[in-house]
């Protein structure tokens, strides 16, 4: 197990490493410049920026500095915002971020469950259709949708939630229905056709001819067999928890991670898209190695193979 | 017994389901606080939309004095030596007071702010100014001469490097001081005595007055400035200005919040008690925030004008801007003028105006648009008149316009497919309309169909620096001050256009002072406009809806658009 550990350590740093690198050089293959200046700003003012941010040095001197900057995680301050790094920004919108998505996914996987487990057991009834219907919607509904439609109307025509902003608790509703929605759907319809499987397996006819209890037999081996793909999307989808919601962040104005992404490719803040870009592969590398170890966990199959 | 169980599971999992939910509670109640985030701002029963009736005609001051306002993008900091955002710039004058503030209605006077008065010699180069007595920081230190003065020598320093260090160069011994040629105390910015300034420009300066008056001569505080550095004005604490209002809260990238200021010279005459901005550009969310009287205004794209060109509070401005087709001369196909004047022929302007812009009237026949001083004080764009014409639906004209193309591309041996690839058109996102009717355009009239292309502006940017686009639609010209300088001036500066008249006349017009400048500038423009490298497009709008309850805000063409200082909020 330890060196598989270590194996897995080594690759996540040699993906960490081509990322920065390929962000790097295309970065600064695209045209254009980073810096808030208007048409006639005179070569010797443009000189000055580019020499206050290092962007005067050949492209394999700046590359070499920012490299070494990021081994000792430094990963620079913006190029617009006066002040604000990248560290400083990913501290401060993550959290945030956080709680939106990780909002959405909990209740979206726990409604979704509910809904997709009560259609899979009444398969074909009523609770089966509704899942149906809204596993489409959830899916073929983008959440800017969704999002500004729930916006309009339980903010704006009922006023019973703030249209925007980060204020207080009643401000989070919104963005975490807005998170939730696409969630409810897609687990709703995965824990359904995992669990159709499921009942459909030998196990379940020996569980019954054993003699357990009904309310056993859905327990201890439908829902925890069920469980195990709703395990795989997890990991993933805790990585986007944490990497932010954009669109919602930008609708419902929630200044996490993901608005500064936004904000950060509109205004071509160079150290910022770097610095957020390896930040955030680094957690989706995290959070597939930790998933994988996880999976072993739930899955005993998997544990004994290895 | 199945179907009982199965009812028994379902019900279960729903209990299991809402308290999980229940204790979701908590735990969102405590993050805003860990997260760092100002704990006052959690007050939930006064957010959402007050219903106050606006209809009420009685004209009582409202008790609260809240302006609610929202901006598009966050300024990279509250310094107003260092920003170059429009929209900030209005920010800026309601914390760091304006030497001068705009006066009469379209802003074109001068009134006294941080300056009492400002006096000039006879041809222009040396300015003096009489800082106001008594007037103080937020912090309730005096303003002085010394932090004036060394306002204009943080701006250039060139190890801080402003963005804007550029729009002092007026000044003597700027660039060099800038380029740490020369020290800061060369520079023509000094002290007489305690309350007097006095700064030389280099050539002799017009519109120095106007400059003044710009929210990027409002002084800092040289304390606050010397501590920070390039990060004064980048949180809350590290601003200490001398405006009307004071920064008090400030959640980066999502709103800010200005209060009062009672250490103002002039608080005795503003009445808001606090404005209270949210930085978001989601349309929807503006919308609705308008309509629920959480914003005291808001602006009209011209995808919302139609909705709202009737509705109450519905005002029109003129911003002083021109924006037009550029030519890049260096391009193989567009450096013939013959080809270039084709093009412009078949560009139908008023159609332009009428059919992307809304607004026929909006037409720009010169590179000048109208509010801009002329001769004896008159308007430039009424002197000098319509420079181009509209001949786009004239049949003789169109035939000339096919006949020029053809000879153009004779003189370089080329044919209509090759200049199809020759060059393209360029325009930014919320130009695309207008690139695409101007493509049709010359469609229909000289059968050549040229590509467009959409590009960020920090794209294009550069390319219009460096001289390396074709075509670029939708660009535009605004100047910081009332002076047609400020309109052509950049054509000269950029060098692109290898014209040794042109130089000349435009070197020349630096040298002179009052109405013989500005007859220079009126031959320059004329000349310009002859090569057909700037076709003008139209002039430009801003158009807003306000609240019934806001009154006295002003709203000017030029320079920052607000002055929120004299606004009221009545019942």
């Amino acid at each position: 197990m330890a060196k598989y550990v270590l194996r897995r350590f080594i690759s996540m740093l040699v993906t960490l490493f081509l990322i920065a690198t390929v962000t790097f050089f295309l970065m600064h293959m695209i045209p254009g410049q980073p810096f808030e200046v208007t048409r006639e700003t005179p070569e010797s003012v443009r000189k000055s920026l580019e020499v206050k941010h290092g962007l005067d040095k050949p492209l394999w001197q700046q590359y070499l500095i920012y490299m070494n900057n990021i081994a000792h995680l430094d990963f620079g301050i913006s190029m617009k915002y006066k002040g604000i790094s990248v560290i400083g920004e990913v501290a401060g919108g993550m959290p945030i971020s956080a709680i939106i998505g990780f909002g959405g996914v909990v209740i979206g996987c726990l409604i979704g469950s509910v809904l997709g487990s009560v259609a899979a057991l009444k398969n074909k009834g009523f609770v089966d259709y509704f899942v149906i219907i809204l596993a489409i919607l959830g899916v073929s509904i983008p959440n800017f949708v969704f999002g500004s439609l729930i916006q309009r109307y339980l903010a704006v025509e009922w006023k019973l939630f703030p249209i925007q902003g980060y204020k207080g608790v009643q401000y989070f509703v919104l963005p975490i229905l807005a998170a939730s929605f696409t969630n409810i759907a897609y687990y709703a319809r995965m824990l359904r056709s995992s669990m159709l499987d499921v009942m459909r397996q030998d196990y379940i006819y020996t569980a019954r001819s054993k003699g357990l209890s009904e309310n056993e037999i859905v327990r201890k081996h439908m829902l925890r067999n069920s469980m195990l793909p709703l395990v795989t999307s997890l990991g993933p989808m805790c990585a986007g928890v944490l990497t932010g919601n954009f669109v919602i962040e930008k609708i419902f104005n929630i200044p996490g991670i993901g608005q500064s992404m936004i904000v950060s490719i509109q205004n071509f803040d160079y150290t910022m898209i770097m610095g957020l870009t390896i930040i955030f592969s680094f957690i989706s590398v995290i959070c597939y190695f930790v998933v994988d170890i996880v999976y072993g966990i739930v899955d005993p199959r998997i544990r004994i193979s290895k | 017994m199945k179907g009982t169980m199965r009812k028994w599971l379902g019900l279960g999992l729903a209990v299991i389901m809402l308290i999980s939910l229940s204790g979701c509670g908590p735990t969102k109640e405590q993050k805003p606080a860990d997260t760092g985030q100002p704990a006052e701002t959690g007050k939930p029963a006064d957010t959402p939309a007050k219903e106050e009736k606006p209809g009420n005609t009685e004209a009582a001051p409202s008790a609260e004095q809240v302006l609610k306002i929202s901006i598009r993008n966050e300024p990279g900091a509250l310094d107003p030596w260092f920003n170059n955002n429009g929209e900030a710039s209005s920010i800026m004058v309601a914390l760091h007071e304006p030497l001068l503030r705009p006066d009469g209605e379209n802003g074109e006077k001068s009134k006294p702010a941080l300056l009492e008065e400002y006096t000039y010699n006879a041809d222009k180069t040396v300015h003096t100014l009489k800082l106001r007595k008594g007037a103080k920081w937020q912090d309730g230190s005096e303003v002085t001469a010394e932090d004036i003065v060394y306002s204009f020598q943080r701006a250039l320093d060139g190890t801080l490097a402003s963005e804007k260090a550029y729009q002092y160069y007026e000044i003597l011994n700027a660039e060099a001081v800038f380029k740490g040629e020369k020290k800061p105390e060369e520079l023509g910015v000094k002290q007489l005595d305690g309350q007097t300034i006095e700064i030389t420009t280099t050539l002799p300066c017009d519109y120095f007055e106007e400059m003044l008056k710009s929210s990027g001569m409002a002084p800092v505080q040289k304390k606050a400035a010397e501590e920070h550095k390039d990060l004064y004005g980048s949180e809350v604490e590290k601003i200490v200005a001398s405006g009307p209002f004071k920064l008090t809260e400030w959640t980066h990238k999502n709103s800010m919040v200005l209060e009062r200021n009672e250490n103002y010279w002039d608080a005795d005459n503003v009445s808001l008690n606090k404005i209270e901005i949210t930085i978001t550009n989601d349309a929807n969310s503006i919308i609705g925030m308008y309509q629920n009287q959480e914003l005291s205004l808001m602006r009209l794209g011209s995808d919302l004008l139609e909705k709202y060109k009737d509705a109450k509070g519905f005002s029109t401005h003129k911003r002083l801007k021109v924006t037009f087709i550029e030519f890049n001369p260096r391009n193989e196909f567009l450096s013939n003028i013959k080809i270039r004047e084709a093009l412009s022929i078949a560009f139908d302007r008023k159609q332009f105006a009428g059919k992307i812009m809304k607004n026929e009237k909006l037409a720009a026949y010169g590179l000048v648009p109208y509010g801009v001083k002329g001769e004896k004080d008159g308007d430039f764009r009424e002197q000098q008149g319509d420079m181009v014409v509209d001949s786009a639906t004239d049949p003789a004209a169109l035939e000339r316009a096919k006949k020029l193309l053809e000879e153009g591309l004779k003189e370089l041996g080329k044919d209509k497919a090759e200049l199809e690839k020759g060059f393209v058109i360029q325009c930014l996102e919320f130009g695309k309309l207008q690139a695409q009717a101007i493509q049709n355009m010359w469609k229909e009239s000289l059968g050549i169909e040229i590509p467009v292309t959409v590009l960020e502006f920090n794209i294009i940017l550069p390319m219009l620096q460096k001289g390396t686009f074709d075509c670029v639609i939708g660009g535009g010209q605004d100047s910081p001050y009332r002076d047609p300088q400020g309109f052509m001036e950049f054509i000269y500066a950029e060098g692109k256009w290898d014209n040794q008249e042109f130089k000349q006349l435009v070197e020349k017009a630096h040298n002179q002072v009052g109405d013989e400048r500005i007859a220079s500038w009126k031959k320059i423009e004329k000349m310009v406009l002859d090569n057909f490298i700037y076709i003008p497009q139209v002039y430009a709008e801003n158009n807003w809806v306000v609240q019934d309850n806001v009154e006295g805000i002003h709203i000017y063409p030029c320079g920052y658009e607000f002055d929120y200082k004299d606004v009221k909020i009545m019942k």
